[in-house]
């Protein structure tokens, strides 16, 4: 509040209106409208720090902000937090620096290059520095700290998903002198923990045997890829797992690293690099599969008469640029009949799940009027799908909560796209 | 190879880059100027730096007038003005008039460089006090301070902690007649912000604009140079009121990318003055019969 102001924010000690408790800060909407000085501390702090640089590069042309996904559901995105750091907001301490999931959707349309990809992980290390870190966003990474997971379950459990499963898998980690694999297929956390993720799993496993890929997994040994970690700021977090993970990719001989969740894609194709020194021949599971796809339709026998249609994970897409792999492998689905939606590909709509914002649910709950997997299981449904087809293991999970919050239950269904191919190749127990 | 001299009217960056191409082609050139010395308004307004690359204005101006001195082909005639003209080219007869009396020439053309002067803020619809208060000042103002090698605040003598720039001061606006974008104010504006924040670089650097014209390359050389490397903070939205509070001076105005009302001090206002033609040009248009009005609309209001 600048000194000339003769006007000055009112807030009321106690103030019930209508029964609802409005006291202190709670009713500031009393604070005048006008700007009375533009207190530039927090853009300074923001633009000092290693990759913050770009955020007071903005000229307001605006284009980031009809494609930004937090903004069809609040009012967000870098053009707003540039001038809000302009008008003096503190974004260390403001939500708005949690609502951001780094879909890269901004940074595509940015004629300046701001890239919060750079900003968001750069003020939030900052942040957690400060001991400014939203709880359930601490106990995450807390978990990952300690258990190699954000669930925070043990390590053991990593591999309760192969117990009374008859799929053939080597455990690398457990084998005495394990001969060379093919295929290194890196799990991921939810795959390996979440129970929709199991499923998956399993269907990667019977999949991959039919197939004949000769794979193998690190079992116990595979830690949290730490993508996301690193994205809210957990830097060394993120190179402390980096080490752990690169210690097993290098120790387990292999040709390829097949990654379940695109996530992981990006960290050991584009950020793993520079902390070990390493480079990994990465791929993303439907990009392995999709140079088999002529021997994965000749393995089909059974139809999928459904409407499907696809989202396009964040990481997967905009983030490495693979749009095809995907999709080549849905229209080898018999029978299934592929609407797209309206996002989609380097426009596609984000779940809200990146950026660490799987962990931020009632944060990102408090500032929005509804969650992006909410939008987008609506736009699903709208466009006249019965099932959503993901190809990241974040996904099944939020949209398969994101059909029960909009009351949508038995018009959706949430399917990996490896769960359609193991039962298209005649597994009926999938999903 | 006409055989009468061209006579080239203003001796400011137009009227020397017209006689030092005239001359190189080896024809006759009179160059006329009112004024005792040539370069124009650089050297008149006591510029500092020349938009974009900041080179210092005497500089290049001594450069453009050493590139025509000496040279046999050009005849200077300073403190000299042009009265009158019978004829059409390729022959004209054309008066010189100046201390010592008028003779009467014979030219080939004239080229009529007679240039712009700065925009007076006095007479400007938002009454910004240019007059009034000590720290409205305007982009010439600026100028002669660095050109001084100093920026401060008039009224104090100190250095300012907050100043800021207001553009279109006199440019694009029906209600003054002033119908036209002056083109190169944004240019120059963000030139000066960066000079500032160079001299003074605690002082933080506002520039409140309707859009900022960049042309061509002054984009990156000026605009982002100003916004990424000096951290000049534009703002759209243009100031329509400025009053004194205190020792300082409030602006009022609409931060419009917030949509929300603004009133923030400042130490020093500086006023974007647009160009308007000189009275020599004016002068000269009757003298030769150019035509005057601009006709740019067909709206009515839009005619001067």
């Amino acid at each position: 509040m600048g000194d000339h102001k003769y006007q000055k924010w009112v807030q009321k000690e106690n103030v019930v209106i209508e029964g609802v408790d409005i006291s202190g800060e709670w009713n500031r909407m009393w604070e005048p409208r006008e700007i009375t000085s533009y207190d530039l501390t927090y853009m300074d702090k923001v633009t000092a720090l290693p990759g913050g640089e770009s955020m007071d590069w903005c000229y307001q042309c605006a284009q980031c902000i009809p494609v930004c996904p937090i903004n069809q559901v609040g009012s967000y995105g870098p053009r707003k937090i540039a001038r809000k750091l302009q008008t003096g907001m503190n974004l260390f301490e403001n939500a708005d620096l949690w609502l951001c999931t780094t879909c890269m959707n901004c940074l595509r349309v940015c004629p300046k290059e701001v890239d919060m990809m750079k900003i968001m992980p750069a003020v939030r290390e900052q942040a957690i520095l400060d001991g400014n870190v939203p709880a359930e966003l601490q106990e995450m990474l807390q978990n990952v700290a300690e258990y190699g997971n954000p669930m925070g379950e043990s390590v053991r459990k990593r591999v309760k998903w192969l117990r009374n499963f008859d799929g053939q898998v080597r455990v690398l980690t457990e084998e005495e002198n394990p001969d060379p694999v093919d295929v290194l297929w890196y799990v991921s956390d939810y795959y390996s923990y979440h129970p929709r993720g199991n499923d998956a799993a399993r269907s990667m496993v019977r999949v991959f045997n039919k197939l004949g890929v000769d794979f193998g997994i690190l079992g116990k040994e595979e830690r949290c890829d730490g993508d996301s970690q690193r994205l809210v700021g957990e830097v060394g977090l993120f190179e402390q797992l980096a080490e752990q993970n690169d210690e097993n990719f290098q120790k387990y001989s292999h040709n390829r690293l097949v990654v379940s969740d695109p996530h992981a894609y990006n960290a050991f194709k584009n950020f793993y690099p520079k902390v070990t020194g390493h480079d990994y021949n990465v791929e993303h599971y439907t990009q392995f599969l999709a140079e088999q796809v002529d021997a994965i339709k000749d393995l089909f026998t059974a139809e999928f008469p459904r409407k499907v249609t696809f989202h396009d994970p964040c990481y997967l897409g905009r983030h490495n640029g693979e749009y095809t792999a995907p999709r080549t492998l849905i229209n080898a689905i018999r029978g299934a009949e592929f609407i797209e939606m309206y996002r989609i590909k380097e426009q596609g709509y984000c779940c809200g799940g990146g950026g660490g914002g799987m962990w931020l649910d009632s944060l990102v709950a408090d500032h929005t009027t509804e969650r992006l997997s909410e939008n987008r299981v609506k736009e699903a449904i709208e466009v006249g799908a019965d099932v959503l087809i993901v190809c990241c293991p974040y996904e099944v999970s939020r949209f398969e909560d994101a059909v029960k919050s909009t009351n949508n239950d038995g018009k959706l269904e949430v399917w990996d796209i490896i769960e359609i191919i193991d039962l298209c190749m005649g597994n009926g127990a999938a999903a | 190879m006409p055989e009468l001299p061209i006579l080239v009217i203003g001796g400011g960056p137009t009227g020397l880059e017209a006689t030092r191409g005239i001359s190189d082609l080896g024809y006759q050139v009179i160059l006329v100027d009112k004024a005792e010395v040539l370069g124009g308004n650089p050297i008149s307004g006591d510029y500092a730096s020349i938009t974009p690359q900041l080179r210092s204005a005497e500089d290049s101006m001594n450069d453009m007038i050493a590139a025509i001195t000496d040279n046999p082909l050009v005849d200077q005639r300073l403190a000299t003005t042009v009265v009158a003209a019978q004829g059409a080219a390729p022959a004209l007869k054309v008066t010189l008039k100046n201390g010592t009396g008028e003779e009467v020439l014979d030219v080939g053309s004239v080229i009529v460089a007679t240039g712009f002067q700065h925009f007076d803020p006095g007479k400007e619809t938002q009454m910004y006090g240019y007059y009034e208060f000590d720290d409205v000042i305007t982009l010439v103002d600026v100028e002669r301070m660095l050109k001084g090698g100093t920026f401060i605040r008039p009224s104090t003598g100190e250095k300012p902690k907050q100043v800021c720039f207001i553009q279109c001061v006199g440019s694009r606006d029906r209600q003054i007649g002033n119908y036209w974008c002056s083109k190169v104010c944004c240019g120059v504006a963000t030139k000066e912000a960066i000079e500032i924040r160079q001299m003074v670089p605690d002082c933080r650097v506002f520039v409140f604009y309707i859009d900022m014209r960049m042309y061509g390359f002054w984009e990156d050389e000026l605009y982002w140079k100003a916004q990424e490397d000096y951290k000049v903070n534009f703002i759209r939205g243009i100031v329509t009121e400025i009053t004194k509070r205190g020792d300082s001076l409030l602006v009022k105005g609409e931060d419009t990318t917030m949509g929300r009302p603004m009133e923030v001090l400042m130490d020093v206002v500086i006023l974007s003055i647009g160009m308007e033609p000189s009275e020599g040009s004016k002068e000269m248009a009757k003298i030769f019969d150019i035509p005057w009005s601009h006709t740019v609309s067909s709206r009515p209001s839009a005619e001067p």
